[in-house]
C-alpha cells in the first residue's frame, strides 16, 4: 500500500496537521447536530482526510464500509428524461460523489440525489444520527445553475440530510451557499509540518533519512502533503539508501510541460507552434486537465521569461485559464478541450514582444512578510489617489471595487497597482487569476485578495 | 500608380512634342484615380500607395530633371537594341493590334467604355513620356509596363532608385540593367523591368515561396483580349505576383493558362527558377532558354523564339498593351510575341467573326428559329456528337448496353440465365452524376438513336405528391410487364421500348420499400430500364449497372457554349466561356441559362463580365467544410464578400471552426507583405488565435444558453477573422492535427481512467479524486508496478551468473509477487495496469534521455527477463480482485464470461512458462466453474505465502485466492468485502 494511504490519519485524533481544526470538528459533532460544512483549501492540504475522519467520528467504523456504485439516474426534467450515469461511493450513512462529472447536467443530479436521500431517511435511530451525509466534491466546478438549485434543496431537506462540500477555491462557490455552510478553511501545511510528517513516516518505515532530504522534498512539494509523501515514496522506490543529493524527480507530466516551455522559449515560429500544439494534445490525451497544463506551463514560463514579460504572460494565462474554467461544465465536450487548446494556443502564440511601460511602485514587496492587514493597508495607500475606489476587509478577504475605465487607461496608477498586485503574486503564488467575463458591461471589477497563507494570495478580477 | 503621376509630370514637360495626344492629357485627375481604383480592385490595395504619393514630389522633380537630360544619351543605344529584337515580329503584330483597338474602342458596353477612357488616358500619358524617356518610340506597351517599374522603388528605396535612374539615363550601358527606361521586350533579357533594382538580394527561391517583391510592382492595365489565343504555363515563383494573381491577369486579358507544357504552349512564364519539371519538358519540346547575361541585375528571359517564349512576369506585363496607343507603337508592343499563326487565327474567329461558326451551326442543321425557347431546350443536343463530355466513356457504354440488351434479352428470352457477370448482362443501367450534365439527354438520345420508344417516368413528382411509392411501383411493374407484353405481341408496331426513370434517388425520400420494389420490377422487366440519379452511392441502387457521368471539362463545355453563342450571335471569347464553365461547376444547363440571361443585356461578353456576374450568382454547390476552409483561407479569401464568408463558415458551423483551428497556422498570410523575421506573421497568428478563443466563448453561449442569435458572431470570430488575418498561401507544416482522433483517444483514456478510479476507490484504501489520481498517484503507481519487475531480475543476474536459470526464475517470481501484492492492495486489475501504462505513455516520447536509456538498457541487457516479465504480466490476470466484485449496474456482463476472458491468456502463458500447467489449469477452470459454491475464504496472505514456496504453487495460490475472494464478494452482495 502506498504510504500516503497507509499513514493517512483514520480518526480526528490522529491528525498530524491541522490538529486544531480536527479538535474543533470533533467538538462540533459531539456536542450538537452537525451543520452543513464547506471545506476549502488547496489540494493536498488534507480536506478529504479530515472529512473521512469526521465521518468516522460521526458514524463510527461503519462509515468505512463503502461500496462503489455506478448508478444510472433517470431524471424527469419536464418534457424529457435525462439519463445520467455517475459513480458514487456510499455507505449506510453517507454518499459521496462529484456532481461536476455530469457536465452541464449537474444540477439535475444535485437535486435528484438529495431528494432521494431525503426519501430514504435512515430508520435505525438507535443512538445514531437521524441524518445521512452527502459529500459533494469539487463544488467549485459546479455550474452556477447547479449551485442555485443546491441552495434550495439544501434548506428543504436539511432535516434528513447534511451536506459536506469540498472544493479548492471558495470564491467559485456562490455567496448563498457559503452562507449556508460552516466554512472551514484548510490551509496548506507548512513546510515544517511536512518535514515532520515525512520524518515520521521515515521512522515508521525504518528508513535512514539524510539530513536535509526531507526539507528538500517538502520544498519541492509545493506544500502539498500528499505530493510530498508520494514523492518521498517515489524516491524510495527509485533508490533506497538515500543519498543526500538524490534527485527528486518531478511528475512525468510536469517534466513534459517544462519541455514544452523550453520549446516555446527557444523559438517562436509557426512551426514551433505546431509542435507545441502537438505536445499539448499529447498531454490532454493523457488526461491531464487543461487548467493544470496551463498553470504549470505558466509556472515554467515564468522561470524563464524576462521580468517585464511576466506580467503580460501572467495576465493572458489567467485570462484563458478562467475562460476555460467558465466553459468547464459545458455540454459540448469538444468545446471543452477545444477551448483549452485554443487558449493555450493563444498564450503561446503571443510573441513576447510586449514591453510593459509604466511606473513600477518604488517599493519591492517581494521579500516583505505580508499579512492581510498589511496588504490592505498597502492597497489602500496605493489606491488613495484613485477616484471611486472602494476597499474593504471582510472575512480575511480584501475586496476592492474599481471602475472599469481605470483598467483601460494605461499609465495610470491603476497600472501601477496591477503591476504591484501581480508582482506580489508572482513571487509567491502559483497563479494570478484574472477573470474577464464577456460582459464587461457591468463596469465593475472586483479584486479579491484572499488570505491563503502567509505567502499565498489569490487575486481575482471578476465581474 | 506612381507611374501615372510620374507620367503626368513628364507629360507636361513633353507635351509639345506629342501634339496628337494633348487632348487626353487634359483629363482631370479624378478619372485617373478611378482608373487606379480599378486596378486595385483586382489586386489587394497596396498599402504603400499613400507613402508613394507623399514621396512623389521629390521623385517627380528628379524625373523631370532626368528626362530633360536623358534623350541625347539614351536614344541611340536603345533604338539599336530595339530594332534588333523587334523587327522580326513586328509584321505580325501590326495586323493584330489595330483590329483590337477598333474593337475595344467600339463594341464595349457603357461600363467598359468608362474604363477605357481611364485606361487610354493613362496610356497616353505614358506614351507621351516614353519618347522622351527611353527614346524607343516603338513601344506603346511600354508605357503600361512602366507602371510597375515605377512602383518598384519602395519606401526608403525610392531615393536611391531615383538616383540610379539618373545614372542610368546618363550612362547607356547601365540603362538596360536598371530596367527602368529600357522597357521589357526591347532590351530583352537584359532589362526585364527591375525587380527591386536587382540589388535586393538575388536568391534562389524554392518552389512556391512568397513572391520576393510581392505587391511592389504595379499591374498594368491593358487592352482587353490582348493575350487572346496565347497559352501560358506558369512555373516557379514569380517576381511580384502570386501565381493565382498571374493566372487571373492572364485570363482577364484573354489568355489561357494551362498546367503543363505542351506543344500548344506559347509562353512559359517563370522567374529565375528555371530547372523544374516544366522547364525541362519545355526544353524537350524545343523551347530554347537563353541564360541571361546580367543575372544579378535583372531576371530573365524575355525571349521570343519562333516556337515559344520563356519570360518573366514583366514580360507578361509588357504583353498587356495599352488600350489606345498610337497605332504604330502599340502595334509593336503587342507584338513582343509570338508564333502568331494559330493564336491569331483563334483570336479572330473567337472574337470577331461569328459568321463561320454560325454557318457551321447551320451546317449542323440547327436553324435558329424558335428563339422563344429557353436555350437549354433549344440547344439540347440532338445528335450524339453534340453531347458535351463523357462521349467515349459513358455514351458508348450506354449505347453498347442498349444494343446488347436487345440481343440478350429480346432474342434470348428462352436462353435465360446466361452468364450474368459482364456489365452488358444487367437489365437496367444507372446513370449518375451531378445535375445538369446531360444524363437525361443522353439517355434519350441513345434510345432514339437505336430506335427505342422512350417512356419517361419522373419518380420525384410522384413522391412529392405523396403518392405511396409502392403504388407507383406497382404501376411501373404493370408498365414493365405490359410493355413486355407489347413487345412480345406487336413487335412490329413498337419494336423496342425503353423505360427511363428519372431521379431514382428521390424515391428513397419517401418510401424505403420503393427502391426494393423497383429492383424487383427491374428483375422481371422485359424492357431495358435506364435509371437516372444524382447520388450513385445510394445503398439500394447497388444492383444496377453503374455509369458515372463525369463533369465535362471546361474546354468541352466552352466549345459547346461557343457554338451556342455563335448561333445566337453573341460575342464571347473562349476564355470567358471557360470561366463560365468553371464557375457553374460543370452544369451545362446552368451555364446555358446564365448565358441566355446575359445575352439579354449585352452582346459582347468578356471574362470580366462573367467573373463579375457569377460572383453573385455562382452555383450553390454543396460545400464541404474542407472546401469552405480552403476558400476562406485561399488566395482569394480576401476578396470574398462578407455574406459569402458567413455562408462559407456556416456551411458546417461545427466542423468549419474546427478545421480553421487546425489549419490556421499553416497559412502564409498574404496580407502582411514582406516579413523577414516572421514577427508579423506570428502577430497575425496570435490575433487569429485570440479570435478563435473568443469564438469558443460565444459558442458556449450558443450551445448552453441557446443564444442562437449569436451564431453569426461566432462564425465571425471563429472563422472569418482568422481567415481574414491569415488567408494566403498554404504551406504544410508537419501534420500533427487530427483533433477528432485525438479527442476520441482522450475520451477513451478518460473512460479507462474512470474505470481505474472506480477500482481504486473500491479498494477503500484511498478516496482521492480522479484528477488527483492521474496527476499525483500515477507516477508512483507506475513505479511500484514496474520497477520490481525491471530491477529485480537484473539484480539477480548481476548477482549470480552461475546459477542464472534457477535464481532468475526465483527472482522474477519474487518481483511478480511484490507487484501482485501491490495490485491487490489497490484492486488494480490487468486492464487498469494497461491503463496506467497507457496514460504514462508519453513518457516514452520525452526527450528525457536518461529515462529512455534506462528503459532501453532494460530491454537490451535482459531480454530474457523482460520477455519473462511479459509472461508474468499475463499470469497476473488470474488474480481476480475485489473490484471485479463490485456490482456495476452499468455493465451487466456475466461475471463468468469475464473471468473466463481474463483467464484465457494466462493459460497460454502458463503453458510456455513452466511444466506444471496442467494442475493449474484444472484449478482455474474448476474455480471458475463452481462459482456458485461457497468456498471458504482464503486469506490472501496464505495464498501469497504458498506462492513463495515454489513458483508453480504461487500462481496457483494466487489464482485461488482471487477466486475465493470473488465468491466472498458475491456472497455478501454488498460488493467488495475483503477479509484481511
Amino acid at each position: 500500500m502506498l504510504w500516503v494511504d497507509k499513514y493517512r490519519p483514520k480518526t480526528l485524533d490522529q491528525a498530524m496537521v491541522h490538529q486544531e481544526i480536527a479538535l474543533n470538528l470533533k467538538k462540533l459533532v459531539a456536542e450538537q447536530d452537525c451543520p452543513h460544512l464547506l471545506f476549502y483549501g488547496p489540494s493536498g492540504s488534507g480536506k478529504k482526510t479530515l472529512i473521512m475522519a469526521l465521518l468516522r467520528q460521526i458514524f463510527g467504523p461503519s462509515a468505512e464500509k463503502v461500496k462503489v456504485e455506478n448508478k444510472n439516474w433517470k431524471i424527469d426534467a419536464g418534457s424529457r428524461t435525462i439519463d445520467l450515469e455517475l459513480t458514487m461511493l456510499s455507505s449506510a450513512n453517507h454518499v459521496e460523489l462529484s456532481p461536476s462529472d455530469a457536465g452541464f447536467q449537474d444540477r439535475y443530479i444535485v437535486q435528484e440525489i438529495i431528494k432521494e436521500m431525503a426519501k430514504n431517511r435512515p430508520i435505525d435511530t438507535k443512538g445514531k444520527k437521524g441524518y445521512k451525509v452527502l459529500i459533494l466534491n469539487e463544488v467549485d466546478k459546479l455550474s452556477k445553475e447547479a449551485q442555485h438549485s443546491l441552495r434550495r434543496t439544501m434548506e428543504k431537506y436539511s432535516a434528513s440530510c447534511r451536506l459536506i462540500l469540498c472544493c479548492n477555491s471558495s470564491s467559485k462557490v456562490t455567496e448563498a451557499i457559503r452562507s449556508r455552510c460552516l466554512n472551514i478553511r484548510i490551509n496548506a501545511p507548512s513546510e515544517e509540518q511536512i518535514i515532520k510528517v515525512i520524518e515520521f513516516i521515515g521512522k515508521k518505515e525504518g528508513l535512514q533519512l539524510p539530513s536535509g532530504f526531507a526539507a528538500r522534498i517538502a520544498e519541492r512539494s509545493n506544500r502539498s502533503l500528499r505530493r510530498a509523501i508520494l514523492s518521498f515514496e517515489t524516491c524510495r522506490v527509485q533508490q533506497y539508501p538515500f543519498t543526500s543529493n538524490q534527485a527528486i524527480l518531478p511528475m512525468d507530466w510536469e517534466e513534459y510541460i517544462s519541455e514544452i516551455a523550453t520549446d516555446i522559449m527557444k523559438e517562436q515560429s509557426p512551426k514551433r507552434l505546431f509542435e507545441v500544439r502537438g505536445k499539448v494534445y499529447e498531454l490532454l490525451i493523457n488526461c491531464i486537465p487543461p487548467e493544470i497544463i496551463l498553470k504549470r506551463l505558466l509556472h515554467e514560463l515564468l522561470k524563464k521569461l524576462d521580468a517585464e514579460l511576466k506580467h503580460e504572460v501572467c495576465h493572458w494565462a489567467a485570462y484563458y485559464t478562467t475562460a476555460f474554467s467558465t466553459l468547464n461544465d459545458d455540454d459540448n465536450d469538444k468545446a471543452d478541450q477545444e477551448q483549452a487548446m485554443r487558449s493555450i494556443g493563444c498564450v503561446l502564440d503571443r510573441k513576447p514582444s510586449f514591453i510593459l511601460k509604466g511606473h513600477i511602485p518604488p517599493f519591492s514587496l517581494m521579500n516583505m512578510v505580508l499579512d492581510v492587514d498589511r496588504i490592505c493597508c498597502q492597497v489602500h495607500e496605493h489606491l488613495q489617489g484613485l477616484p471611486d475606489c472602494n476597499i474593504w476587509l471582510k472575512n480575511e478577504q480584501v475586496s476592492i471595487i474599481l471602475p472599469l475605465d481605470l483598467l483601460s487607461i494605461p499609465g495610470t496608477q491603476f497600472l501601477g497597482f496591477r503591476l504591484w498586485a501581480s508582482s506580489v503574486l508572482l513571487g509567491e503564488v502559483d497563479l494570478l487569476f484574472c477573470i474577464r467575463t464577456m460582459n464587461d458591461v457591468l463596469g465593475v471589477h472586483v479584486i479579491t485578495i484572499e488570505q491563503n497563507h502567509k505567502f499565498h494570495f489569490l487575486v481575482l478580477f471578476s465581474a | 500608380m506612381k507611374a501615372h503621376d510620374k507620367g503626368k509630370g513628364n507629360a507636361t514637360a513633353s507635351k509639345p512634342a506629342n501634339a496628337a495626344e494633348t487632348k487626353t492629357d487634359s483629363v482631370p485627375g479624378g478619372q485617373e484615380n478611378s482608373g487606379r481604383r480599378k486596378t486595385s480592385k483586382y489586386f489587394p490595395a497596396e498599402p504603400k500607395d499613400e507613402q508613394e504619393n507623399v514621396e512623389l514630389p521629390v521623385k517627380r522633380k528628379v524625373q523631370n530633371e532626368s528626362s530633360e537630360k536623358a534623350p541625347p544619351s539614351k536614344k541611340p543605344s536603345k533604338v539599336d537594341v530595339d530594332d534588333d529584337f523587334v523587327l522580326p515580329k513586328s509584321k505580325n503584330s501590326v495586323d493584330v493590334t489595330p483590329s483590337k483597338k477598333l474593337k475595344s474602342g467600339s463594341g464595349k458596353g457603357v461600363v467598359q467604355k468608362a474604363v477605357d477612357i481611364d485606361e487610354s488616358d493613362e496610356d497616353d500619358v505614358k506614351d507621351l513620356k516614353s519618347p522622351v524617356k527611353s527614346g524607343g518610340k516603338i513601344r506603346g506597351g511600354r508605357g503600361a509596363s512602366k507602371g510597375p517599374a515605377g512602383g518598384r522603388g519602395r519606401g526608403g528605396d525610392i531615393d536611391e532608385s531615383d538616383e540610379e535612374d539618373i545614372k542610368d539615363l546618363e550612362s547607356p550601358v547601365k540603362s538596360g540593367g536598371r530596367g527602368r527606361g529600357g522597357r521589357g521586350a526591347s532590351t530583352g533579357s537584359a532589362s526585364g523591368r527591375g525587380r527591386g533594382g536587382g540589388r535586393g538580394g538575388f536568391m534562389n527561391f524554392g518552389e512556391r515561396k512568397d513572391p520576393p517583391h510581392k505587391g511592389e510592382k504595379e499591374v498594368p492595365e491593358g487592352a482587353p483580349d490582348c493575350l487572346t489565343g496565347l497559352t501560358f504555363v506558369i512555373s516557379g515563383t514569380l517576381d511580384s505576383l502570386e501565381r493565382e494573381e498571374a493566372e487571373d491577369l492572364i485570363k482577364r486579358y484573354g489568355g489561357r493558362v494551362t498546367g503543363s507544357v505542351s506543344k500548344k504552349t506559347n509562353y512559359l512564364l517563370c522567374d529565375e527558377d528555371i530547372g523544374g519539371r516544366k522547364s525541362s519538358k519545355a526544353k524537350e519540346l524545343g523551347f530554347v532558354f537563353l541564360s541571361c547575361l546580367k543575372i544579378l541585375v535583372c531576371i530573365l528571359l524575355f525571349l521570343f523564339l519562333t516556337v515559344a517564349l520563356n519570360f518573366t512576369e514583366d514580360g507578361l506585363f509588357d504583353m498587356i498593351p495599352p488600350l489606345k496607343g498610337q497605332s504604330n507603337k502599340s502595334a509593336v508592343t503587342v507584338a513582343p510575341s509570338l508564333p502568331r499563326k494559330s493564336p491569331q487565327t483563334d483570336g479572330t474567329t473567337l472574337t470577331k467573326s461569328p459568321s463561320p461558326s454560325v454557318s457551321s451551326a447551320k451546317k449542323r442543321g440547327q436553324p435558329v428559329q424558335h428563339s422563344s425557347l429557353p436555350w437549354t431546350e433549344k440547344y439540347r443536343p440532338k445528335v450524339p456528337n453534340e453531347i458535351t463530355g463523357n462521349q467515349s466513356l459513358v455514351f458508348k457504354q450506354l449505347h453498347d448496353w442498349l444494343t446488347q440488351w436487345n440481343k440478350q434479352f429480346l432474342a434470348g428470352s428462352k436462353g435465360k440465365g446466361k452468364k450474368q457477370n459482364d456489365a452488358g448482362a444487367k437489365k437496367a443501367v444507372l446513370l449518375s452524376g451531378t445535375p445538369g450534365i446531360g444524363k437525361t439527354t443522353s439517355a434519350k438520345l441513345v434510345s432514339q438513336m437505336l430506335g427505342f420508344q422512350t417512356i419517361e417516368v419522373m419518380l420525384v413528382i410522384v413522391v412529392e405528391r405523396l403518392t405511396p411509392v409502392w403504388k407507383q411501383c406497382k404501376s411501373i411493374k404493370e408498365l414493365v410487364s405490359n410493355e413486355a407484353l407489347g413487345v412480345n405481341m406487336d413487335r412490329s408496331k413498337h419494336p423496342k421500348t425503353v423505360l427511363i426513370m428519372d431521379e431514382v434517388d428521390g424515391m428513397s425520400a419517401g418510401d424505403r420499400g420503393g427502391i426494393a420494389d423497383l429492383i424487383a420490377s427491374i428483375k422481371i422487366s422485359k424492357i431495358p430500364i435506364i435509371c437516372i440519379c444524382n447520388d450513385r452511392y445510394s445503398q439500394k441502387l447497388k444492383s444496377l449497372v453503374k455509369l458515372l457521368y463525369r463533369k465535362p471539362t471546361k474546354q468541352q463545355m466552352a466549345k459547346r457554349l461557343m457554338q451556342v453563342a455563335n448561333a445566337e450571335g453573341l460575342q464571347v471569347n473562349e476564355i470567358a466561356l471557360e470561366e463560365l464553365a468553371e464557375r457553374v461547376n460543370g452544369d451545362m444547363r446552368m451555364a446555358l441559362n446564365q448565358l441566355q440571361y446575359m445575352s439579354l443585356s449585352m452582346s459582347v461578353i468578356n471574362y470580366n463580365d462573367i467573373k463579375q456576374r457569377l460572383l453573385s450568382s455562382s452555383k450553390d454547390e454543396d460545400i464541404s467544410p474542407f472546401t469552405a476552409v480552403d476558400k476562406l483561407f485561399g488566395f482569394n479569401g480576401g476578396k470574398l464578400r462578407m455574406d459569402e464568408r458567413i455562408d462559407l463558415s456556416m456551411s458546417d458551423p461545427d466542423l468549419v471552426p474546427l478545421l480553421v483551428q487546425e489549419n490556421y497556422i499553416n497559412y502564409r498570410p498574404s496580407s502582411i507583405g514582406k516579413d523577414d523575421s516572421g514577427i508579423k506573421r506570428m502577430n497575425s497568428i496570435a490575433r487569429a488565435a485570440e479570435s478563435i478563443g473568443d469564438g469558443d466563448i460565444i459558442n458556449v453561449q450558443i450551445r448552453r444558453y441557446r443564444q442562437w442569435q449569436l451564431s453569426q458572431t461566432s462564425a465571425l470570430s471563429s472563422c472569418i477573422i482568422p481567415a481574414a488575418l491569415l488567408h494566403g498561401q498554404r504551406e504544410t507544416l508537419e501534420q500533427i492535427g487530427g483533433w477528432l482522433g485525438k479527442n476520441s483517444t482522450m475520451s477513451k483514456n478518460y473512460r479507462l481512467l474512470e474505470d481505474f478510479h472506480v477500482h481504486f476507490l473500491a479498494s477503500r484504501e484511498s478516496c482521492s479524486g480522479r484528477e488527483t489520481l492521474r496527476l499525483e498517484y500515477l507516477p508512483i503507481l507506475l513505479k511500484r508496478l514496474t520497477n520490481p519487475l525491471r530491477d529485480m531480475p537484473k539484480r539477480w543476474v548481476e548477482w549470480g551468473r552461475g546459477c542464472v536459470q534457477h535464481s532468475l526464475q526465483l527472482s522474477i517470481d519474487e518481483a511478480v509477487e511484490q507487484v501482485l501484492e501491490f495490485m491487490n492492495a489497490y484492486s488494480i486489475s490487468q486492464e487498469d495496469f494497461d491503463t496506467i501504462m497507457e496514460l504514462s505513455k508519453f513518457q516514452v516520447t520525452l526527450l528525457n534521455m536518461h529515462r529512455l536509456s534506462k528503459s532501453n538498457g532494460r530491454h537490451s541487457t535482459s531480454c530474457q527477463s523482460s520477455t519473462d516479465k511479459a509472461y508474468k504480466e499475463g499470469s497476473k490476470t488470474r488474480i481476480i480482485r475485489a473490484a471485479d466484485l463490485v456490482t456495476l449496474p452499468g455493465m451487466k456482463k456475466a461475471p463468468k464470461k469475464r473471468i473466463a476472458a481474463i483467464l484465457e491468456p494466462s493459460d497460454d502463458v502458463l503453458g510456455e512458462e513452466n511444466g506444471d500447467e496442467l494442475p493449474e489449469n484444472d484449478e482455474n477452470t474448476s474455480d471458475t466453474e463452481d462459482l456458485g459454491i461457497e468456498v471458504q475464504m482464503e486469506l490472501k496472505g496464505t495464498g501469497n505465502s504458498s506462492a513463495k514456496k515454489a513458483p508453480s504453487g504461487r500462481a496457483k495460490g494466487g489464482g485461488r485466492a482471487a477466486s475465493a475472494e470473488k465468491k466472498g464478494g458475491r456472497g455478501s452482495g454488498a460488493g467488495a468485502k475483503r477479509k484481511r
